[in-house]
């Protein structure tokens, strides 16, 4: 394939953008004081995080544009979203289990924040098993359209319920209760780091999906070309 | 428009028709509704030799026995119900049929709801028997019915979905089980509290709640059906 | 609850090494797809090509 500058600065920007993050990270931003340094795993924890949140936006936006135009583009970026927004959800929830094991003295908590991105996970895993057991492209899209569409309304549904599940019970290890475990006061220094993280994850993520999107491109063209010779 | 239009049946006519032919295939020999009671009740006996459950912890862990065993069952029942369309090569038929599409959501979700609630009937008594637990208040029988009713809403729209896909019978829980996360979680919450005999002011959250997910997926439902059925 | 600077800089550690196996692994993924179906392609236009000629 041609070669694409756009995305090619987009990739070394994101690289150099990442680099400059971790510099933040681990030098610039101080060492807080209770925590020590396993507290510098909350950068890139919740950009992380955040990254997987935009992406299943992403994903079902796709999914009802597709519905709505029946656009193959909304399908495609619908499915490189999801894959990848699968992935950062990943690092979020492993990243918060190794900081929780010291801080919290638990690798796993059964917390609205944690529960939820849990089911996130499964619900978008679910999605991409489902797009694997159909054949026919033009049904694969619309069904996985609709499925991601009920997966991404009942993210909300299911925060809520763990709320009430756990506003009765007694929290023994809470993140946003008042007076949570871990939390901490952040200085200038750490909330620039964040934001810079935020960024550098955003552009990242904006990279790999183009990158993914053009992945998924060729794939169709190879599975057409198949399919042209086995027919003559 | 079609000619096929203009004679379209009455929606309602055409539920309570698919309702009964599902009846009627299974009044003719399919085994279903047999093997649904037994196995919930295995269920039920099996959760109070694993759990193992003591007087005190009764009502929490109750509920969430009885959930487990209604989800299973509802889940083995919405595998059947879109099973028997496609062995007999009528899921083409029905859909090329000049009915509304959402006439056969809705036939589908009934029966689905009616073979569930039959299992119900039988299992929920012994289950009240076996873990000694008032089962039988009008708020329970309430959560019970919109439990079941919320977990069908989205599961028979995903029923359809599976139905064309590979290893269906897996891939139906895998979609469906974090989907109906919410109606799960907010049932068996309602339950605990009703069973545990609290005030309204406690059982109201996960109640209304509940409510407010079947009415989601209610409206999912009927904005989505259509998309599954091919143009 | 202080930990010992060791063990929290050992945990910290720990997650740079989870991000990245899975942000690597993931990227070395799409990688090897994209060489795999370059090589896919360049076959199959072969083949087209040999078609063509006759």
């Amino acid at each position: 394939m041609q070669r694409n500058v756009g995305l090619q600065i987009l990739s070394v920007g994101s690289g150099l953008l990442l680099l400059a993050a971790l510099y933040l990270v681990f030098v610039y931003a101080p060492l807080e004081a209770v925590m020590g340094a396993v507290q510098r795993v909350f950068y890139f924890h919740v950009a992380a995080g955040w990254v997987g949140a935009l992406a299943f936006l992403v994903a079902f936006v796709a999914g009802l544009l597709h519905l709505r135009r029946g656009s193959l583009l909304a399908d495609r970026v619908a499915l490189c979203s999801s894959e990848i927004g699968l992935v950062f959800i990943s690092m979020n929830i492993v990243s918060g289990a190794i900081w929780a094991r010291p801080i919290w003295n638990t690798w796993w908590t059964w917390d609205p924040r944690l529960t939820t991105a849990t089911i996130s996970w499964l619900l978008y895993a679910a999605y991409l098993l489902l797009r694997q057991g159909i054949e026919d492209p033009q049904r694969r899209g619309r069904f996985a359209a609709v499925y991601g569409v009920i997966a991404f309304a009942s993210v909300p549904l299911t925060f809520a319920a763990i709320r009430i599940f756990r506003s009765i019970h007694p929290v023994v290890i809470g993140a946003g209760a008042p007076g949570a475990k871990g939390s901490f006061d952040m200085t200038p220094a750490m909330r620039d780091t964040l934001l810079f993280s935020l960024l550098a994850f955003t552009v990242l993520y904006g990279a790999l999906l183009w990158h993914r999107l053009r992945l998924e491109r060729l794939s169709e063209r190879v599975a057409q070309l198949r399919l042209r010779i086995l027919q003559a | 428009m079609r000619a096929a239009m203009a004679r379209k049946p009455r929606m309602l006519r055409v539920i309570g028709a698919l309702l009964w032919k599902d009846l009627l295939s299974e009044l003719r020999g399919r085994a279903l509704l047999a093997a649904l009671v037994v196995f919930a009740l295995l269920t039920v006996v099996v959760f109070n030799y694993a759990l193992d459950l003591e007087r005190t912890v009764r009502a929490s862990v109750g509920a969430g026995v009885l959930w487990v065993t209604i989800v299973f069952t509802a889940t083995l029942a919405l595998n059947r119900v879109f099973a028997a369309e496609r062995e007999h090569a009528l899921h083409e038929g029905l859909l090329l049929a000049p009915v509304e599409r959402l006439a056969i959501y809705f036939g589908k979700l009934l029966s689905g709801f009616l073979f569930v609630l039959l299992v119900a009937v039988v299992v929920v008594p012994v289950f009240a028997l076996l873990y000694d637990l008032p089962v039988a208040r009008p708020l329970n029988l309430a959560v019970l019915l919109l439990g079941t009713l919320g977990y069908l809403l989205p599961g028979t729209l995903l029923a359809a979905l599976a139905a064309h896909a590979r290893a269906r019978e897996v891939l139906l829980p895998v979609l469906l089980f974090p989907v109906a996360m919410p109606v799960i979680l907010s049932a068996v919450r309602a339950s605990q509290e009703v069973l545990a005999g609290s005030a309204w002011v406690r059982i109201a959250p996960a109640f209304n709640l509940l409510v407010a997910s079947d009415i989601i997926f209610l409206a999912l439902a009927v904005l989505l059906f259509d998309q599954l059925v091919d143009a | 609850m202080v930990s010992p600077a060791a063990e929290t800089t050992f945990y910290l550690w720990l997650a740079a090494g989870a991000f990245a196996l899975l942000g690597g692994g993931y990227i070395a993924l799409l990688v090897q797809r994209w060489r795999a179906l370059q090589v896919a392609l360049a076959g199959l236009q072969a083949s087209e090509q040999q078609e063509v000629g006759r």
